[in-house]
């Protein structure tokens, strides 16, 4: 089942860095 | 002659228009020189840097580079820098040590094994803990009990108290003078001749200000071997 | 009994005569127009152009991808231990979510460790995955205090310099070199450094003992230069193999506070404000004098539990005396003292001592500056975070005083004061929310070792550690379950990025405004006042938003401790 936890992992990661491109748009309109 | 604090200024401030460029690379180009960078970087510093680094420590300092082993008789006792078990009251004592090991009677479970140098560990108990409470008044017992020191008599801190390595190598001038005396007995030793020994192998702090003065049990141990072996050592 | 303070003095003024030749070799770093041809091969081989001038969202945007991709690899080798060589114990690879955590966790700088070095790694992944991510992160910080302060420098400009000109010249300018003359004189002095897995000897009271040894000495130049903290093996540097001399324990703290204290230089000499640069230096230095006395005196004083015990804690010239539960002899109590300061205050966390044991007056300390963040603080994020007190310092005082705030010739306005707040805001709310979080989730208590406000300290003080990117623990706590790998993760990357990004917008816009000469009623920064209230600014905002915690934990742990409580 590790085939399962390293997508939801890899994803977790890849979730939260392009969150927080998307914060460095939104911070350009403060 | 521009001062260099003016060179700072104009190096700080923008460039010529001649090298001003506009981002030109797109977002994927930049994902791309992302993905190269961990690469090299990886292969830079986590491949290249430690295998140097390693070839020129064999090189330069191979015993201290290897683990500063102690041989005796041919072969490795030890390391100069890592503790080790005693229990005998044929030799001085290290401080207690929490490291853990595989219980070899059940599977899968851990016990207690001091000086266990495959896994450093610790209590990591606090000023409130009931168990630590508890083991620290076993350990006084057993210290006075040991070395014949009279009840209530207070006993240093560090014969009692575990270190944070489990692997400490050292005990205070305090702790070594109190089993002093029982060692010598033991030993067949005058108390003199002991706390010479004691005295070879105490170290004092570092460039009179850094670190505390500590007595190296090992080789301590080492040294009561060679001067005094045991009847079972001498028998061998 | 004036030993240690002399001790501490001394060590002090190495660290401050270390900061001017460091300080200017960092300035240059960032403004130098030369390129040398080992740096023009990466440019190439990265497929960069040094030439590319970013504004701060294209800086901001190349760290991140920059980090996740490096976060991303070393998760890959992590995960593929079992195949890589250099694994003669057989060991297995770790399980994603602790894979996820430990990635994370070396990328943030922060180098928590939810696994034990000697056991669950092979030397390999110490060099591939953690040594590699050691720089990596370490790297990061210091090119964005490049950025930051080439901000604060310019005037109508949108240039914040070139992410990858700072990335790379930090690590072939600055890191590697150091990090490589450093871990030979460790070598020197003791630490390990073969490719060896273990070695076994055969103990003078007959038993068998594996001393497990391997590439320490390469690890532990980068891990305290880089203010990491990661440990090659479970004690870190309480481990004899790792800091095995009051010598090693000494260079360890210089090379912590190294970067952190020349940057403040730096800033000085790239904006040609050499006061104002020894002024943010003399507000760190303050506070760590202050932390650094009150942990010693609380370990020095001991716990009270030992003296119940039996335990003889008086110093005498044959005994350190003092708590020595958790604690190595060679360092005693004044060498932990300093060391526990250090390593909190620059958020590296590497540990020569259990912070779990330390007294409750004087677990303060780590906590504290955890929470505080700013005096010195880590590799690069330290400079910007202190910069960023600076610029509420001058906020309120331009309230107090009915003018506009001004720092360093910029006019501070509303932009600047709500990205400042953001970052500021964001610190606590991630730290206090996983706490909270924690503390409700069913399955904590089995984690926690010590019961009662230890426990609930325990849980504190992971999460302040690991939003403030420290990385050490109260290693009784039991971190290794889903939850803590994931929450702890995630509080990492937080703590990281949402204060980092916004301080960034805060450089690009000041760098935009035009400057403003100074006049007759602009606040005067570069003075012992100024230091004063930025002092008392972080120490007020600090404590505001944390002594609830603090009073949960430590304090009412050392009120229980004196009356006796105990806790099973």
């Amino acid at each position: 089942m590790h085939a399962l936890q390293d997508l939801i992992f890899v994803s977790l990661t890849v979730v939260c860095f392009v969150a927080l491109l998307g914060f460095v748009r939104a911070l350009v309109r403060i | 002659m521009k001062s260099s604090s003016s060179l700072l200024a104009t190096a700080v401030a923008e460039p010529s228009s001649a090298s001003t460029e506009r981002h030109a690379a797109s977002g994927w180009q930049l994902l791309g020189s992302s993905a190269r960078a961990a690469l090299l970087v990886l292969l830079i510093a986590g491949v290249a840097y430690p295998l140097l680094t390693t070839g020129l420590a064999q090189v330069l300092f191979p015993h201290a580079a290897n683990g500063s082993l102690i041989e005796r008789d041919g072969q490795a006792v030890g390391s100069a820098l890592i503790g080790q078990q005693f229990a005998s009251d044929t030799y001085f004592h290290g401080r207690p040590s929490a490291t853990m090991g595989a219980d070899p009677a059940q599977p899968g479970a851990s016990m207690a094994v001091p000086y266990n140098a495959g896994a450093s560990g610790a209590s990591n108990q606090g000023a409130t803990h009931q168990g630590l409470a508890e083991v620290v008044a076993q350990r006084v017992a057993q210290y006075r009990a040991m070395n014949g020191l009279a009840e209530q008599v207070a006993v240093p801190v560090d014969a009692v108290t575990a270190s944070a390595s489990g692997l400490d190598p050292h005990i205070s001038p305090a702790n070594a003078q109190l089993q002093a005396a029982r060692v010598a007995k033991a030993r067949g030793l005058s108390l003199d001749q002991v706390q010479q020994l004691v005295q070879q192998h105490t170290q004092p702090r570092t460039l009179f200000l850094l670190g505390e003065p500590r007595v190296q049990v090992l080789q301590l141990n080492l040294a009561l071997d060679a001067a005094a072996p045991t009847a079972a050592a001498r028998k061998e | 009994m004036w030993l240690p303070w002399i001790e501490f003095a001394v060590v002090l003024l190495v660290m401050a005569l270390l900061v001017i030749p460091m300080g200017q070799w960092l300035a240059r770093c960032f403004t130098s127009e030369h390129h040398t041809w080992l740096e023009r091969w990466t440019y190439g081989a990265l497929g960069v152009n040094p030439q590319e001038r970013m504004t701060w969202q294209r800086y901001g945007s190349s760290l991140l991808l920059s980090n996740a991709m490096m976060m991303l690899l070393g998760y890959l080798v992590l995960r593929l231990q079992g195949g890589l060589p250099l694994n003669p114990l057989d060991i297995a690879a770790q399980s994603p979510d602790l894979a996820f955590n430990t990635a994370a966790s070396f990328i943030t700088n922060t180098n928590w460790q939810a696994y034990a070095g000697e056991s669950s790694l092979s030397n390999a992944t110490q060099m591939a995955a953690i040594t590699f991510l050691m720089f990596a992160g370490a790297t990061t910080g210091v090119a964005a205090a490049a950025g930051f302060v080439r901000g604060l420098a310019r005037s109508s400009s949108q240039d914040l310099g070139n992410y990858w000109v700072d990335y790379v010249r930090v690590l072939w300018r600055v890191l590697l070199p150091l990090s490589l003359v450093v871990a030979l004189f460790y070598v020197w002095q003791g630490i390990p450094q073969t490719l060896q897995a273990d070695t076994v000897v055969s103990t003078l009271e007959g038993s068998r003992q594996q001393l497990m040894v391997g590439p320490v000495a390469s690890l532990e130049s980068i891990k305290h230069l880089g203010t990491n903290g990661g440990g090659f093996f479970s004690m870190n540097a309480a481990h004899p193999f790792e800091n095995p001399t009051p010598l090693t324990n000494v260079v360890h703290i210089l090379s912590m506070l190294l970067i952190p204290s020349a940057l403040t230089y730096a800033f000085g000499a790239m904006l040609l404000r050499r006061r104002q640069g020894w002024v943010l230096f003399g507000a760190c230095l303050v506070m760590f004098v202050g932390f650094l006395s009150l942990v010693f005196v609380a370990e020095q004083r001991g716990s009270d539990l030992l003296a119940r015990a039996g335990a003889d804690q008086q110093w005498s010239p044959l005994q350190s005396g003092g708590n020595m539960e958790g604690k190595e002899l060679r360092f005693g109590i004044a060498d932990t003292a300093l060391f526990v300061t250090t390593t909190t205050a620059a958020t590296t966390g590497s540990v020569n001592a259990m912070h779990d044991s330390l007294t409750p007056l004087g677990s303060i300390t780590p906590l504290a500056q955890m929470m505080l963040n700013s005096v010195f603080g880590g590799d690069g994020v330290g400079l910007i975070n202190l910069i960023q007190y600076a610029i509420l310092t001058v906020f309120l005082a331009g309230m107090m005083i009915g003018r506009t705030p001004e720092f360093l010739g910029k006019k501070i306005e509303v932009r600047e004061i709500k990205l400042v707040m953001l970052s500021v805001l964001a610190h606590p709310a991630i730290m206090l929310g996983f706490t909270a979080l924690a503390v409700l989730w069913p399955d904590t208590a089995a984690s926690l070792n010590n019961r009662g406000p230890h426990g609930f300290s325990e849980i504190l003080y992971a999460y302040a550690s690991a939003t403030a990117n420290n990385g050490s623990a109260f290693a009784g706590l039991n971190a290794n379950t889903p939850f803590f790998n994931t929450t702890i993760g995630l509080a990492m990357i937080a703590g990281r990025f949402l204060t980092l990004l916004p301080l960034l917008a805060v450089a690009g816009s000041l760098a935009a405004k035009a400057t403003v000469p100074a006049g007759p009623g602009t606040f005067p920064t570069a003075t012992p006042l100024f230091m004063g209230l930025l002092v008392f600014v972080v120490l007020v905002v600090g404590g505001l938003t944390f002594l609830p915690a603090l009073a949960l934990g430590p304090v009412i742990e050392h009120l229980q401790m004196l009356l006796g409580q105990l806790y099973a």
